[in-house]
């Protein structure tokens, strides 16, 4: 089946096509956190290709474009960074402790639990990256040697976490100022953790795409570095 | 739009390539982005049109995610038999992640808020009402 497609465009057209049917999920859910567009479009392309037994290898050639649309859509995440430089600056001592704390926070819980629960070297440091956005997750991935597709998996997994836990996490400790809710989930749930602040009030969102942003800065700088010094 | 992709592209291109000639372990995306955002701060203006095309590329931000997303199909084994290790760090590690990291800042911005109510009462009223709209 793999030697008919016209490889050009057929990972494109499924992926759109799989985004499509996810943002109308999402939409037709109310906005479910588990029924997130990329968690439906995941799932969609896989079954395709499982069914129609294409290797994963053929497709995402095939979708190169849009993976590589990733890493201009991350360059683009300066703009929000730069209109809320205002912000950064009022609050940036609570922002940059907190920054300093989540990013380890962050990385060493993800490590520990799966290490007690006796994962391998290779996929802990897949696990590492789970809470920053996919961009710098498997860039982070690739460098200090996990699983990048796999991290990307991760990654989009914790963000879903993120936004199911946050209200009841935020009611049964107290947390209340839009600044910390927003905060913590783009610290802890990236991109999907800001989709969820987005719906709470746009400035828990400005401050969760603030975040985001931030903690894959500061983890796509840190964890290379130490692990290189580590090893 | 043209503007905004060579921007973008231009941005892309020069994080990749600072990466390689430096060889340094950190993203060339994210590298492009500290550029592009060292750019714009030193332009110092709003570019409505590039903000607005830059707009549209985020606000589908998923859409990108999703090739390779897929991938954890390349690794089913793992998946088996690490499941029980990899479902416990991405969901106890996430929610205890993001209960200590609230509940650190939400501390500093209380510490902080109090010897500011003198001087900037406003703003402090203001994020009283934010917490009452959706508390």
């Amino acid at each position: 089946m793999a030697e008919l497609l016209p490889l050009s465009t057929f990972g494109i057209l499924l992926t759109l096509l799989a985004y499509v049917a996810g943002l109308w999920l999402y939409r037709r859910s109310n906005y479910s956190a588990f029924l997130q567009p990329v968690i439906t479009g995941v799932t969609l392309i896989m079954l395709v290709l499982w069914l129609a037994d294409i290797p994963y290898e053929t497709y995402f050639e095939s979708a190169s474009v849009i993976h590589t649309l990733l890493s201009t859509a991350t360059v683009a995440l300066a703009i929000p960074l730069y209109q809320h430089l205002q912000k950064i600056r009022e609050n940036w001592r609570p922002l940059l402790v907190t920054l300093l704390f989540s990013g380890i926070i962050a990385a060493a819980t993800a490590v520990l639990f799966a290490w007690l629960l006796g994962a391998d070297e290779k996929l802990l440091l897949s696990l590492a990256p789970k809470s920053i956005t996919t961009p710098f997750a498997i860039a982070v991935s690739e460098i200090i040697g996990g699983y990048p597709a796999l991290s990307a998996a991760f990654v989009i997994f914790t963000g879903m976490v993120a936004a199911v836990g946050a209200n009841p996490i935020f009611r049964l400790l107290k947390i209340t100022h839009p600044i910390a809710q927003g905060t913590s989930l783009g610290m802890i749930g990236h991109g999907i953790g800001t989709a969820r602040a987005f719906e709470i009030s746009p400035q828990c969102g400005a401050f969760s795409a603030l975040s985001m942003g931030l903690m894959g800065v500061y983890t796509s700088l840190y964890l290379p570095w130490l692990l290189h010094l580590l090893r | 739009m043209l503007r905004t992709l060579v921007t973008l592209f231009l941005f892309q291109f020069l994080g990749e390539l600072f990466q390689r000639g430096l060889d340094i372990p950190v993203p060339g995306a994210v590298l492009g982005m500290l550029l592009f955002l060292g750019y714009l701060m030193l332009r110092n203006k709003a570019d409505t049109e590039l903000f607005e095309n830059a707009g549209l590329l985020l606000k589908h931000l998923p859409l990108f995610f999703i090739p390779a997303g897929a991938g954890l199909m390349l690794y089913p084994e793992i998946l088996l038999e690490h499941g029980l290790a990899i479902l416990a760090s991405l969901v106890l590690g996430t929610l205890i992640a993001l209960a200590a990291s609230a509940k650190l800042i939400q501390l500093l911005l209380n510490r902080r808020v109090e010897p500011a109510t003198a001087s900037s009462p406003q703003s402090l009223s203001e994020s009283g009402k934010d917490e009452e709209s959706h508390g």
